[in-house]
C-alpha cells in the first residue's frame, strides 16, 4: 500500500495543501456462536479502505471509498480539498497540529498461531464441548452460548511530512453465557479478548470457563439473595474495575469531550480545563491511573495511533490528582501542548479520528495485600462485585450506575452469601476518593470493540482496563 | 466512479455471486449496497470534519440442504473477490452442523411493495450546499439570546440503491435517500451551562428544517438555565419526543425474538395479555415512506408488511427472524434488521398511534410536575423484569399551575418499564427523533407518566 499513498499524498500535495494523510484500514473478522447445541452464528468478514483527510485554508476536508484503484484516486484527493475548502468557510480559528516525529516503521502484534488458518471444525469441536458441560448442569440452564472471536487489522498510514507506518494487529476472544431459570432468571456471561493469536483460546480455557458460568448462573437462579439498600465497603475485581475505570475516568478525560466537540452524542466532561494543572482532586492519593497503549498482547495496545504518533505510557490521575488529558494532535496544539498523547483511532476507512481510549487501568498498591483473599480478610463488612451486567452514567460523566453479575457479602473478613440484582451508584470523584485498598496482584482484561463514541456513526474501539482487586468506602449499593 | 455505474456493478456481482453458489450445489441470497454519504460534524459554532464516502457493501448468506448456512459481509466487490468468498463459504458450508429448526430460504413468491423512498434532487448536491444547512442552524440557534453560545451538530446525507438476490429467483432494486441531524446548543450564564438537543430527518434534503429546529433548541437550552435541584421521588412527568423515543427503544428491543428466545425480554410469554396501558398502541409500519428506515424488503427476503405490536396495552407480536419464528411457533413478518452485523427480529419502523392532547394541553393540565426533553445513556438494569436506569438529559422543565417555570439539575431513574408505563396520557402530535449510535427511529407522540421515579440526583 505504501505505493498508492504515496501517489495519494503527491497528489493532494499538488493542490497547494497544509498537510495530507491517507489511512488504508483493513478488517477482517471471524465469529462462530454455539447456541444451545446449534451454530446459531458463523460469519466471515472483510472490509478495507482508505480516507485521504487534508488541512487546507485551515480547514479538515476528508474523503474516502472501499474502491481501492489509482485511477478515481484523482476523483478522491479532489472531493477531500472541496470538502476543506466548504469547511473553511465556517472554522472560526485556523487548523493546527503539534509537531510530531517523522517516522518510517513496520509492525505487527506478535501471535503464535493464526486463527484465520485453524479449521473450522477443530474450532467447531471446542464449542460443542463447552456447550455440552453447561448442558450437563441440569434443565434450569435455558439458555446456553459459548462464541470465538477472530480479527486481523491492516492499517498503513502516511502523511504529507514523511511519517509512513504499516501496523497489523491481531485479536483473538472467547465468551461464553449462560442463563439460568429457577427462583429467579439469571445470566452469567463473560467475554474476553488478548491481542494474540489463536494461542489465546487455550489461554481463554473453554471447558474451565464454561463450566464457572454454568454454575454460577444456577447459584444465581437459586440461592442468591438481592442485597439491602445500604452504604458500605465495596470491593471490585479487575474487570468490574475496568468499567468503572472506563466510564468514569477514562470517557472524561477525552480532551475532545472537554472541548465540546462530541457535545451531539457522546456528551462533555466535567473535567474542565480549568482542572488541568491546578491539583484537581480526583481521587484518593491511591489512585494512580494510567494509559499504556505500548504494553504487548493487551486488547488496547497500538504501537503507533492513527495519526502516526508514537503511542506512550502517561498518567491520567497521579496521586489522586489529575494529571493529563487524552489527546490527538490537534486537541493537543489547541490547549499549548508540544505533543501528542497518541490517542487518535479508528474503527473504519472511511471515518475521522477521534481521541479514543487504548489500555487505562490502575496501578497496583506494591505495599497492598498480596491478593484477593487477603484484602477480604482484611475486610469486616462489606460486599464483593463481579463482572458488568449494567452501566448508565450521564453526559458530564458525574453521576454513574452500575450493576455487577454476581457479588458476595463479606461478613468478618470471610466471603459469605451470593447476591444477585447487586447495583452500585455514585459521583465520580466521590468514588474514587473511596480507594482506601488495593492488592498487589492485578490483571489487564480484553474488554473488545465495545467503547462507543462519534456522531452519526458511532465508532466501536478495542480497549483494556484493569487493575488491582480494589476497595472502596461508603459506597451506595441497592438491588435492581 | 458514478452511483448508476456502481449500481451496474452490483447487479452484476450479486448475480454472480448466486451462480456460483448454486453451481456448487448451495442455495445464497446477496443483499448489497452502494451509497454516496456526505457527513459534518460541527461544534461550539464552527465545522469539525466534513466528508464524503462513496461505500458500498455485499452481505452474502449461502444455504445448504436448507439445514446449514453461512454469511458473510464484504466491501471488497471485484469479481475475483466474491468468487473466492463465495468458494470459501460453499466449501465450509457443508461442514457445519445441520440445525433442524433452520427454515431454509424463503420460496414462497413475495409480494414487494413499490415504495418511493428517495429524493432525485440529492444527486447534484456537494459540500458547499451541506455547509449552507449548517449555517442556517447557527445563525438561527445564535439569534435565539445572547446566552447562546455554541451550535453543536451533524448532519448525515445518504443517497444510494439497495439490492436484493436469491437463488430461487426474488429481486428486489430500490434507491433510498436520509437525512437525518443532531443539533446540540449551549447556553451560558456566568459559571452555568445548560444544553439541549434535538435528532430529526427527512427523505428530502428541502424538507429537514434544521433552522426550525436548531431556533426550538436554542429556546430549550435557554429555558434550562437557572437549574434547581430537586429531591427523590415520584413525580408527574410529560415526556417529549425524544425522551420518548428513548425509552421506547427499550420496548422494541423487548419485543425483538432476540431477546425473547435468549429469556431476556420481560415480555417473554405476554402475547395477547394486557401488558400497557389501554391507551397506547404501536405499529410496526415499514411501508410508510416518511419512516427513514421504510423498505420493502428486510434482511432475509421477505416482503415487509404493516402489523401490531402493540394493540390498546394488549402485546399483539413480537418482531422475529424466520428461524426464531419456528422456535416460537409464531410467524416471521418481514422484520429482520441489521443490528450492528447481528440480524435479527426488530420492529424498525415502529409507530406509536396519536392520542387526544397537544404536548401545550398536557402542560396546561399539569399542577405540580416536570417536562422531560431527553434522556441519556438509558440501560437495562435486570431485562427479564424490564428495569432500566437512565438520566435526563439537560431539559429537565419545571412545570407548575400548567406553565414551565424553570429548570431542575438532572436526575436519575432507575424502575421498571411496565410500572412506568401503568398510569399514561398519550399526546398528539407526531415527531421522528432518531436514537443515536444504534440509528433507530420511531415515529412518536409526547407522553404524559402520572408516576415517575426518581431515584438520585446530581
Amino acid at each position: 500500500m505504501e505505493d498508492f499513498i504515496s501517489l495519494a499524498l503527491k497528489k493532494a500535495e499538488s493542490y497547494d495543501v497544509d498537510f495530507a494523510e491517507c489511512r488504508c484500514f483493513g478488517y477482517e473478522t471471524e465469529e462462530i456462536r454455539f447456541r444451545n447445541g446449534q451454530i446459531d452464528k458463523l460469519k466471515r468478514d472483510k472490509d478495507l479502505g482508505y480516507g485521504i483527510r487534508v488541512l487546507k485554508n485551515g480547514a479538515w476536508g476528508f474523503a474516502s471509498t472501499a474502491i481501492i484503484d489509482k485511477s478515481i484516486l484523482e476523483d478522491i484527493v479532489r472531493v477531500a480539498i472541496k470538502e476543506a475548502e466548504a469547511t473553511s468557510r465556517i472554522i472560526k480559528k485556523p487548523v493546527e497540529l503539534t509537531e510530531e516525529p517523522i517516522i518510517k516503521d513496520t509492525y505487527e502484534t506478535p501471535f503464535k498461531i493464526d486463527p484465520f488458518e485453524v479449521d473450522i471444525e477443530d474450532k467447531i469441536e471446542i464449542l460443542k464441548k463447552a456447550d455440552s458441560i453447561m448442558s450437563e448442569k441440569g434443565d434450569s440452564i435455558k439458555v446456553r452460548e459459548n462464541s470465538m472471536y477472530f480479527a486481523r487489522i491492516n492499517l498503513n498510514y502516511g502523511n504529507s511530512e514523511g511519517t509512513m507506518i504499516s501496523q497489523q494487529e491481531l485479536f483473538t476472544g472467547g465468551g461464553c453465557s449462560a442463563t439460568a431459570i429457577e427462583n429467579d432468571n439469571q445470566n452469567r456471561n463473560i467475554i474476553l479478548f488478548d491481542m494474540r493469536g489463536y494461542e489465546y483460546i487455550e489461554m481463554f480455557d473453554f471447558e474451565k470457563t464454561s463450566d464457572q458460568i454454568a454454575t454460577e448462573a444456577l447459584i444465581l437462579a437459586t440461592e442468591a439473595i438481592a442485597p439491602k439498600p445500604q452504604k458500605t465497603t465495596f470491593i471490585l475485581e479487575p474487570y468490574q474495575l475496568g468499567l468503572t475505570i472506563h466510564e468514569s475516568c477514562g470517557h472524561p478525560s477525552e480532551l475532545d469531550r472537554v472541548l465540546g466537540w462530541e457535545a451531539d452524542f457522546a456528551g462533555t466532561s466535567f473535567l474542565t480545563l480549568d482542572k488541568l494543572g491546578t491539583n484537581y482532586q480526583y481521587g484518593s492519593e491511591k489512585v494512580n491511573l494510567v494509559c499504556d497503549p505500548t504494553m504487548p498482547y493487551v486488547l488496547g495496545h497500538e504501537k503507533y495511533d492513527h495519526e502516526g504518533v508514537k503511542t506512550k505510557k502517561f498518567n491520567v490521575i497521579k496521586e489522586g490528582i489529575f494529571n493529563d488529558y487524552q489527546s490527538d494532535r490537534q486537541t493537543a496544539k489547541l490547549i499549548g501542548k508540544e505533543h501528542s498523547n497518541g490517542n487518535a483511532r479508528i474503527d473504519r476507512y472511511n471515518r475521522f479520528p477521534l481521541i479514543r481510549m487504548s489500555n487505562l487501568y490502575l496501578e497496583p498498591d506494591p505495599h497492598g495485600p498480596k491478593n484477593i483473599e487477603e484484602l477480604i480478610s482484611e475486610t469486616n463488612e462489606g460486599i464483593y462485585g463481579v463482572n458488568w451486567k449494567s452501566h448508565s452514567i450521564d453526559d458530564k460523566r458525574m453521576n454513574f450506575q452500575f450493576a455487577v453479575q454476581i457479588a458476595y457479602e463479606i461478613k468478618n473478613g470471610e466471603i459469605g452469601k451470593p447476591l444477585k440484582n447487586t447495583i452500585y451508584q455514585a459521583a465520580t470523584p466521590e468514588f474514587w476518593g473511596g480507594l482506601d485498598l488495593m492488592t498487589k496482584e492485578w490483571r489487564i482484561d480484553g474488554h473488545g470493540p465495545v467503547c462507543g463514541k462519534g456522531a452519526p456513526y458511532m465508532q466501536s474501539m478495542w480497549i483494556s482496563h484493569g487493575g488491582p482487586w480494589s476497595r472502596f468506602q461508603g459506597v451506595n449499593i441497592f438491588n435492581g | 466512479m458514478s452511483l448508476e455505474r456502481q449500481k451496474e456493478l452490483i447487479i452484476e456481482l450479486s448475480e454472480l455471486a448466486v451462480k456460483r453458489a448454486q453451481d456448487s450445489g448451495c442455495e445464497a441470497f446477496v443483499n448489497t449496497s452502494i451509497a454516496k454519504e456526505y457527513v459534518t460534524r460541527f461544534s461550539n459554532s464552527e465545522i469539525l470534519q466534513n466528508y464524503t464516502d462513496l461505500c458500498r457493501d455485499m452481505a452474502i448468506t449461502v444455504i445448504y440442504k436448507d439445514k446449514k448456512r453461512i454469511n458473510s459481509c464484504t466491501n471488497d466487490l471485484t469479481k475475483k473477490g466474491i468468487l473466492e468468498l463465495v468458494d470459501y463459504l460453499t466449501t465450509i458450508v457443508k461442514f457445519i452442523p445441520p440445525d433442524p429448526e433452520f427454515p431454509g430460504m424463503v420460496k414462497q413468491k413475495q409480494n414487494y411493495p413499490s415504495l418511493t423512498l428517495n429524493d432525485p434532487n440529492v444527486s447534484n448536491i456537494g459540500p458547499e450546499i451541506i455547509v449552507d444547512k449548517i449555517e442556517e442552524a447557527i445563525v438561527a440557534g445564535e439569534a435565539v439570546d445572547r446566552r447562546i453560545e455554541g451550535i453543536s451538530g451533524n448532519i448525515l446525507l445518504t443517497d444510494g440503491f439497495k439490492y436484493f438476490i436469491s437463488s430461487v429467483g426474488q429481486e428486489v432494486l430500490y434507491p433510498t435517500t436520509r437525512i437525518t441531524s443532531t443539533i446540540n446548543i449551549n447556553a451560558i450564564d456566568h459559571d452555568e451551562e445548560s444544553r439541549s438537543n434535538s435528532t430529526f430527518g427527512s427523505r428530502i434534503f428541502s424538507k429537514l428544517g434544521i433552522a426550525r429546529e436548531a431556533e426550538e433548541v436554542a429556546k430549550r437550552a435557554v429555558q434550562g438555565l437557572g437549574a434547581k435541584t430537586i429531591e427523590t421521588g415520584e413525580y408527574e412527568v410529560i415526556l417529549d419526543h425524544q425522551a420518548v423515543n428513548e425509552l421506547f427503544f427499550y420496548i422494541n428491543m423487548a419485543t425483538s425474538s432476540k431477546l425473547v428466545i435468549d429469556k431476556a425480554s420481560f415480555l417473554t410469554d405476554k402475547l395477547e395479555q394486557q401488558v400497557f396501558n389501554e391507551k397506547l398502541t404501536l405499529i410496526n409500519n415499514p411501508h410508510n415512506p416518511e419512516h427513514l428506515d421504510s423498505r420493502p424488503i428486510d434482511e432475509e427476503g421477505l416482503a415487509t408488511q404493516p402489523y401490531p405490536i402493540v394493540e390498546n396495552g394488549i402485546l399483539k407480536n413480537y418482531s422475529c427472524s424466520r428461524l426464531d419464528a419456528v422456535r416460537l411457533g409464531t410467524k416471521a413478518l418481514g422484520t429482520c434488521f441489521n443490528f450492528f452485523g447481528e440480524i435479527i427480529g426488530f420492529p424498525f419502523a415502529e409507530t406509536m398511534k396519536p392520542g387526544d392532547y397537544t404536548k401545550s394541553e398536557m402542560i396546561l393540565e399539569t399542577k405540580d410536575g416536570l417536562l422531560i426533553t431527553n434522556f441519556h445513556y438509558i440501560n437495562f438494569v435486570n431485562p427479564p423484569v424490564g428495569s432500566i436506569t437512565g438520566m435526563t438529559k439537560d431539559g429537565l422543565l419545571i412545570i407548575k399551575n400548567g406553565e414551565i417555570i424553570g429548570s431542575a439539575r438532572n436526575m436519575r431513574f432507575t424502575d421498571e418499564i411496565l410500572r412506568i408505563l401503568k398510569d399514561i396520557e398519550v399526546g398528539k402530535e407526531l415527531k421522528q427523533p432518531i436514537k443515536q449510535a444504534y440509528d433507530v427511529k420511531s415515529i412518536v407522540v409526547p407522553l404524559k407518566i402520572k408516576n415517575f421515579r426518581f431515584t438520585s440526583k446530581t
